[in-house]
């Protein structure tokens, strides 16, 4: 980061490279499988270390500083989504039910239920379990204590397999 | 659950995703036992976890294009090209340098040039007498006689004859004056 504040054009691709697929990926599980909108996202994110790396704390992991801001970003973007939809979540849920009827493997249940986690939980589980960041670094970047995160990805955890554990056995019993 | 309990659960999850229920030790069961209740629980763990690994395999996210790249690196020469500041005071020092050197270079110029000659033209009359040392042998004298020579401007009175203006015979005179008695008659 130094590198790029001094105006390393190698640096910045470097660091693009290091960090661009598995912010995409981040950006793209979060934003509703949105690739376009996860596009536009990563595209402001590098603009942001390009016009104001002074922003970035020396003392900090650029993963960690990164995902930080990435994760404030995606929260906007919720914050706006829910202050639009007011009325259609009714719609929502009614068109989730319709699906998880036809869901005919745990993959697509999976999916479902990743679509319908709120925003932190998703966050915390995808850096978690996606992108295999470490505790510490997941609880910086949502500014929660370790301990929080933890009960979190725990309970998540948990929920996620109860669900997953009902759906096969539902399964099962359709196929016999 | 307790807090220390929180602190194990890195080891947890690692054991959860690498071992089965069957093949933990005492230890580790014990410290299983902090989070789950029994071993279909703990199956059930194992499995939501390779189901997700499953899930993360089978659903990949394609990486940024080269396009978005190269836009980027555009945006970052950009950013660091040095610019150019307006600010008063550098205009100010500006146009006075360039005043100095102006005057400074004019100055230079003007010394450098050698300065011009002035003359002045004065009429001054010399006598045209000519003081021969010796006597001469010969001395000859030429006069030139300016004559006058008259110029004789004449004028010419001709008039050209033309059919209209052309006199009238006596005799024609006659056979008018005839004519015009004859006619009164």
């Amino acid at each position: 980061m130094q590198k790029i504040h001094q105006g390393s054009e190698a640096a910045f691709t470097e660091l693009y490279t290091r960090y661009s697929t598995s912010l995409l990926r981040y950006f793209t599980r979060m934003l509703w499988n949105n690739r376009a909108m996860a596009e536009d996202f990563l595209h402001d994110l590098f603009l942001k270390i390009i016009h104001n790396p002074q922003q970035f704390d020396v003392n900090r992991k650029f993963s960690t500083w990164a995902y930080s801001v990435a994760h404030n970003m995606c929260k906007n973007e919720y914050r706006k989504k829910q202050n639009q939809r007011l009325d259609g979540i009714d719609i929502k849920h009614s068109r989730d039910l319709d699906r998880e009827l036809d869901l005919s493997s745990a993959n697509e249940k999976l999916t479902m239920l990743l679509e319908t986690l709120e925003e932190d939980d998703k966050t915390v589980f995808l850096l978690r379990y996606e992108e295999e960041l470490s505790i510490t670094q997941i609880s910086q970047i949502v500014f929660m204590p370790e301990g929080t995160v933890k009960s979190r990805l725990f309970y998540l955890r948990k929920n996620l397999a109860i669900a997953l554990h009902e759906f096969k056995v539902v399964l099962k019993e359709k196929s016999i | 659950m307790k807090e220390q309990v929180w602190n194990e659960y890195e080891v947890f999850e690692r054991l959860v995703s690498e071992k089965r229920y069957a093949e933990l030790s005492g230890d580790e069961l014990k410290l299983v036992n902090q989070f789950i209740t029994n071993e279909e629980e703990y199956d059930a763990f194992r499995m939501s976890g390779l189901d997700m690994k499953k899930w993360f395999r089978e659903n990949p996210v394609v990486g940024a294009t080269d396009k978005a790249l190269s836009g980027l690196k555009q945006e970052f020469k950009r950013a660091h090209q040095p610019h150019i500041s307006f600010a008063w005071w550098k205009v100010t020092v500006g146009y006075a340098v360039a005043a100095i050197v102006f005057g400074l270079g004019g100055w230079w110029l003007g010394q450098s040039e050698k300065p011009a000659t002035l003359t002045r033209i004065e009429r001054v009359l010399v006598p045209d007498t000519i003081y021969v040392a010796t006597k001469p042998d010969t001395v000859v004298r030429e006069k030139i006689i300016y004559m006058d020579r008259p110029v004789i401007l004449t004028t010419t009175n001709q008039q050209i004859e033309t059919p209209a203006t052309k006199g009238v015979s006596m005799k024609e005179k006659e056979e008018l004056d005839k004519l015009l008695v004859s006619g009164t008659e």
